[in-house]
């Protein structure tokens, strides 16, 4: 696990069985603005698989950013899914109140 | 920004103080509650209601780091729990060990209030049989620790509704919202709703913006300041407002937050009351202050009656009208310091349970009027007297069960606590249906002690009174009821410090009735202000039947008792006030002075003859005790318009004072009881 964003292989294009994006162990005020990037740039995958099982650190933006992006995912019929949630992230998103929305998209 | 007015911040020392002062009152409150269901109340009000007691306990207990309680009150919540979903069904056992689990958390309440450390195995058989039960029930049961323990603690009295809306800017500044509502979780129970209506799309998202707004409900014990500080760090950044919304009515799960679309708003209905905690000592100097507004107002209102009304007509109407205002006043502000004597009812049953349990005797206590109000003062006062009481109905009253039912009476002895308000007092009754006075025994021990004059003829009330005397409080006693060490003339003189009075009723074999009569506050009376002499009294208007001026063909002399006022068929026994008091040059001759008809609860109706009548008024009452000494005859004092000291009677004790004093057949001690009064009248 490492604090950036890994960036995955592309696939071969229309492969469902994608692996998931790993998300980074420290999700910050600091990788808030990558996070967004690399959110923008999976985007336009046929569909977006996000392991959180690595989350070592929550924030606020980096929330706003994840809802976002599964609003995103959910408006253009793409499948968004985040899997494996450490503790620690639902913990979070329990905090936060978001839990009853993100609930949907989390396994 | 919008935040609340309150800016105190509030010390961790105060949190303490104000949840100790809630679990007092949710002791007062689990203990009725439980006493319902004792007496089969069993429906699922007063369930709710134990439980919640027990949980906002536990709930602040956390918070100050009292393990022990927290780990009681987890026990004993889970038990109350499984009641509650019918999962245990309310047997004589459970109820039993629910009066019992509740007695020690009241202990373990106390200790952790002045930090004392209890046994280490205090209450453990009371958790065992606890745990038992629960067991027995199928219960799991789960101990409480760490974040476990945060989630499950429950609200407390007040419910905030906090608003928060992050401006765009504060993540920027590394504000980070999560701790703040982590914070805020720690004080209490925390539902949290979030508003993202505001969230753009990613590709217009600003990174480090902030785009959600939170609506919290948080049931805690601190008080508003606490939740403020928690906001302290981003008040410049943030649109807050914490609104305290009621006081919290019923559990509220700490569920899952709400929707991430719109705002769920009025999640709790406004309706219940609201209140908020007021330190008794403001409230007491705001009695006071408008005490002195009376005062004042009552001098301005002298002074207006010399001026001619046709001159100063809209001054005389202002004085009026403020004496009108003044009153109202008076009567809101004495409303805020009166509570239902529930706070002192409720702990006697324990006192019960306990002594009952020592002496092997079977006891239930019964109790009615609970919610009769009556000022703080005054409830501050009754404790003593009325445990005092219950202890001596219960250790001399009730007869052991073997006892009882040779007697063909319940094995279980029953004893009445009752409240009710009569002629503008409050009158406390203490009976039991035990062995009653036996007056026999005290008339011989009395005259074996000189108490009593041999050939004297004692009626049955004067005999029972006898057990009122300082004599008969030692521990050599042979009376049913008084005893212990610290005797009913204790109880009496401390009913009496309060302005109140104390009798008795006694059947032998079949009981015994205790009745405590206390005026409703300290604070006021309304007055009718009499001369006699050049001396100037104050009458309670609650005991004033009439006044008239009597012929003489309807007063009637009575060998050793003075005068009685022949009054429509009925004879009143006629207390001359200058004889009481010493006061010479006043109007001896009833028929020329004014004879006002007073009520009194022991001695009847009784005949007060007085100069003249000066009129009506409302008086602020100064304590004698405290700013002299007690008078006999007199209940208090209180300045006049005119800037004089004039005493308030005490109507009950004047007919004995009278009567000691010209009949003298009770013991000689009492007749100088009045001495005291002879100064006070002429120093004033």
């Amino acid at each position: 696990m490492t604090d950036t964003i890994p960036t995955t292989e592309p696939d071969d294009a229309g492969d469902m069985q994608r692996a998931p994006h790993a998300l980074p162990q420290m999700l910050d005020l600091t990788q808030a603005a990558q996070l967004r990037e690399e959110m923008i740039r999976i985007a336009a995958d046929s569909s977006i698989v996000l392991d959180a099982s690595g989350v070592e650190r929550m924030s606020t933006p980096c929330a706003q950013i994840l809802l976002a992006a599964a609003r995103s995912a959910q408006a253009a019929n793409k499948p968004f899914r985040i899997t494996q949630a450490s503790e620690l992230f639902r913990t979070a998103i329990t905090d936060l109140g978001l839990r009853y929305e993100l609930d949907k998209w989390m396994e | 920004m919008p935040v609340s007015s309150e800016q105190e911040s509030y010390p961790v020392a105060q949190f303490r103080k104000t949840y100790f002062e809630e679990c007092a009152e949710l002791l007062d409150a689990l203990q009725s509650n439980l006493e319902l269901l004792s007496s089969g109340q069993e429906d699922d009000e007063t369930l709710h209601a134990i439980f919640r007691s027990v949980h906002s306990i536990k709930g602040g207990a956390g918070a100050f780091g009292c393990t022990d309680l927290v780990a009681f009150s987890h026990t004993f919540e889970s038990l109350l729990d499984a009641l509650r979903d019918h999962k245990i069904a309310a047997s004589q056992e459970i109820k039993q060990l629910l009066l019992r689990a509740s007695d020690a958390l009241a202990d373990i309440v106390n200790a952790a209030r002045l930090e004392h450390q209890l046994p280490p195995n205090f209450a453990a058989d009371t958790s065992a049989a606890m745990l038992d039960a629960l067991q027995g029930a199928g219960q799991a049961f789960e101990v409480p620790a760490g974040s476990a323990a945060v989630e499950t603690k429950s609200l407390s009295e007040q419910r905030y509704r906090i608003r928060f809306r992050p401006h765009t800017e504060m993540l920027k500044k590394a504000n980070e919202p999560l701790l703040l509502i982590r914070q805020l979780r720690k004080l209490g129970v925390l539902s949290t709703e979030v508003d993202s209506s505001s969230l753009p799309a990613l590709a217009a998202l600003d990174p480090e913006a902030a785009y959600l707004n939170w609506t919290f409900t948080l049931d805690t014990a601190v008080p508003r300041g606490a939740v403020q500080d928690v906001f302290e760090f981003v008040e410049d950044d943030c649109d807050l407002d914490i609104e305290l919304v009621e006081v919290a009515a019923g559990p509220v799960e700490a569920a899952p937050s709400d929707a991430g679309g719109a705002v769920a708003t009025a999640v709790a209905a406004v309706s219940v009351a609201q209140s908020i905690r007021v330190d008794v000592d403001k409230v007491d100097r705001l009695v006071n202050l408008v005490g002195e507004l009376v005062i004042s107002q009552a001098m301005l209102t002298e002074q207006g009656l010399s001026l001619p009304a046709d001159k100063y007509p809209q001054l005389i109407q202002g004085i009026e009208a403020l004496a009108q205002s003044a009153r109202e006043l008076q009567e809101s502000v004495m409303a805020i310091r009166a509570q239902p004597v529930k706070s002192v009812f409720a702990r006697m049953p324990r006192i019960v349970r306990e002594l009952a349990a020592t002496l092997g005797k079977e006891v239930r206590i019964v109790t009615s009027g609970e919610m009769t109000e009556i000022d703080k003062t005054v409830i501050e006062q009754l404790n003593d007297p009325l445990t005092h009481m219950i202890r001596n109905a219960l250790d001399h009253g009730i007869e052991p069960p073997a006892e009882r039912a040779a007697a063909g009476k319940p094995r279980q002895g029953t004893i009445h606590l009752s409240a009710a308000q009569r002629s503008g007092r409050i009158v406390i009754e203490v009976s039991d249906d035990g062995r009653g006075i036996n007056r026999e025994k005290i008339l011989a021990k009395a005259r074996a002690r000189g108490l009593v004059p041999a050939g004297a003829n004692l009626s049955d009330d004067e005999v029972d009174d006898l057990i009122f005397l300082p004599a008969f409080s030692t521990a050599d006693v042979i009376s049913n009821i008084s005893g212990r060490g610290v005797g009913m003339d204790v109880v009496k003189r401390n009913v009496q410090a309060l302005g109140g009075r104390i009798s008795v009723r006694s059947r032998f074999g079949q009981g015994s009735s205790f009745s405590l009569s206390l005026p409703l506050t300290l604070a006021v009376v309304d007055g009718m202000v009499v001369s006699v002499g050049g001396e100037t009294f104050i009458i309670p208007l609650v005991a004033i039947v009439e006044n008239l001026r009597p012929q003489v063909s309807e007063i009637h002399p009575v060998v050793g008792r003075g005068h009685v006022l022949a009054l429509r068929g009925e004879y009143l026994p006629l207390v001359y006030l200058h004889r009481v008091f010493s006061i010479s040059d006043a109007i001896g001759d009833p028929c020329r002075g004014i004879v006002i008809i007073v009520q009194s609860e022991n001695a009847g109706r009784v005949g007060i003859v007085v100069d003249e009548l000066l009129g009506q008024q409302q008086v602020v009452v100064k304590s004698l005790e405290a700013n002299y000494e007690p008078v006999d005859g007199i209940s208090g004092a209180t300045i006049l318009g005119n800037g004089r000291v004039a005493l308030i009677l005490d109507v009950a004790r004047l007919h004995e004072i009278d009567i000691r004093g010209t009949a003298g057949r009770l013991p000689a001690s009492e007749d100088s009881r009045t001495e005291p009064a002879k100064d006070m009248i002429h120093a004033a």
